[in-house]
C-alpha cells in the first residue's frame, strides 16, 4: 500500500509517515523517533526525571506501532523509565 | 556517585522489569512460553516442567545451604545470626513457588532480546551477584568512595 492510498483512506498521520517508514522500516524510524524526543526534552529540560517521563509515555504510545518482536526493547525501556522515576523519588538525594 | 545508589537503581530496574513482564510480556506478544523454548521439537509442558524442577532443586540446595551455614556462624557468634539466617530462610521456603515465576523474568526478557540462554543466565547471575556484593559493601560500612 503507498501513501497515497494511505491518504485516499483518510490515514494522515501513517500517510505523512509513509515516507520515513518505507525508506528506514517502522522500528528504526520510531527508535529514532524516541532517540530524539528524548534528546530534545533533555536538552531543554536537563533533567533526567523528565526524560523518564518521555521515556515511559513515549514507549506506551510507540509499542502498539512497532513489530511483536521489536516491542521488548520498548519494554525494556519502559522499565528503565519507571525505574529511574521510582529511583529519583524514593532515593537520590 | 555510591555503589549503594547503583546497587538500588539495579534493584529497583530489576523489581519494575520482573514485574511489568510478569503482568504484561504475554499481551505484548512475548509471552514466557514461547521464550522459553530453547530447543525446537521439545515439549513446551515438559520442558517448562524440567526447568522448573532444576530451578527447585537449586533453591533447595541454596537453602539447605544457608541453614548449614546459618549453623556454622551460629557455633561462632551465637544464635543471633542462626535465628535470623532461619527466620530469612522461612521467608524464602513460604516465597519460592512466587519468587521463581518472578526471578525468571530477567532471563526470559534477555533471551527474547535474542541472547543465547547460557549468556542470558550468566548476565542475570552476573547482576544479582554484583547487586549483592553492593548491598554487603554498604551494610559494612565500606560502600562509598
Amino acid at each position: 500500500m503507498s501513501g497515497w492510498d494511505l491518504l485516499v483512506q483518510g490515514k494522515w498521520f501513517d500517510a505523512a509517515l509513509y515516507p520515513y517508514t518505507s525508506i528506514l522500516g517502522s522500528e528504526i524510524f520510531y527508535t529514532i523517533l524516541l532517540a530524539a524526543i528524548l534528546g530534545v526534552i533533555y536538552i531543554k529540560t536537563r533533567s533526567l526525571e523528565m526524560v523518564s517521563a518521555a521515556l515511559i509515555l513515549g514507549g506506551v504510545v510507540l509499542i502498539p506501532l512497532v513489530r511483536p518482536d521489536v516491542r521488548v526493547y520498548f519494554f525494556v525501556g519502559i522499565a528503565a523509565g519507571i525505574a529511574y522515576a521510582l529511583y529519583a523519588l524514593l532515593w537520590r538525594r | 556517585m555510591r555503589l549503594i545508589d547503583i546497587a538500588v537503581f539495579l534493584f529497583i530496574f530489576e523489581f519494575v522489569l520482573n514485574l511489568l513482564a510478569s503482568n504484561f510480556a504475554s499481551d505484548l506478544g512475548f509471552n514466557r512460553n514461547e521464550v522459553i523454548v530453547a530447543n525446537p521439537g521439545v515439549d513446551i509442558e515438559q520442558e517448562t516442567q524440567a526447568q522448573w524442577q532444576q530451578v527447585q532443586t537449586i533453591a533447595s540446595a541454596a537453602i539447605l545451604m544457608g541453614i548449614v551455614a546459618a549453623a556454622f556462624l551460629s557455633a561462632v557468634f551465637g544464635q543471633y545470626y542462626l535465628s535470623l539466617l532461619l527466620a530469612a530462610a522461612g521467608v524464602v521456603i513460604n516465597f519460592v513457588p512466587v519468587l521463581r515465576q518472578f526471578v525468571s523474568a530477567l532471563p526470559m526478557l534477555l533471551i527474547a532480546l535474542g541472547l543465547p540462554p547460557t549468556v542470558a543466565w550468566g548476565f542475570y547471575i552476573i547482576y544479582n551477584f554484583l547487586l549483592v556484593l553492593m548491598l554487603l559493601l554498604w551494610l559494612s560500612g565500606k560502600g562509598g568512595y
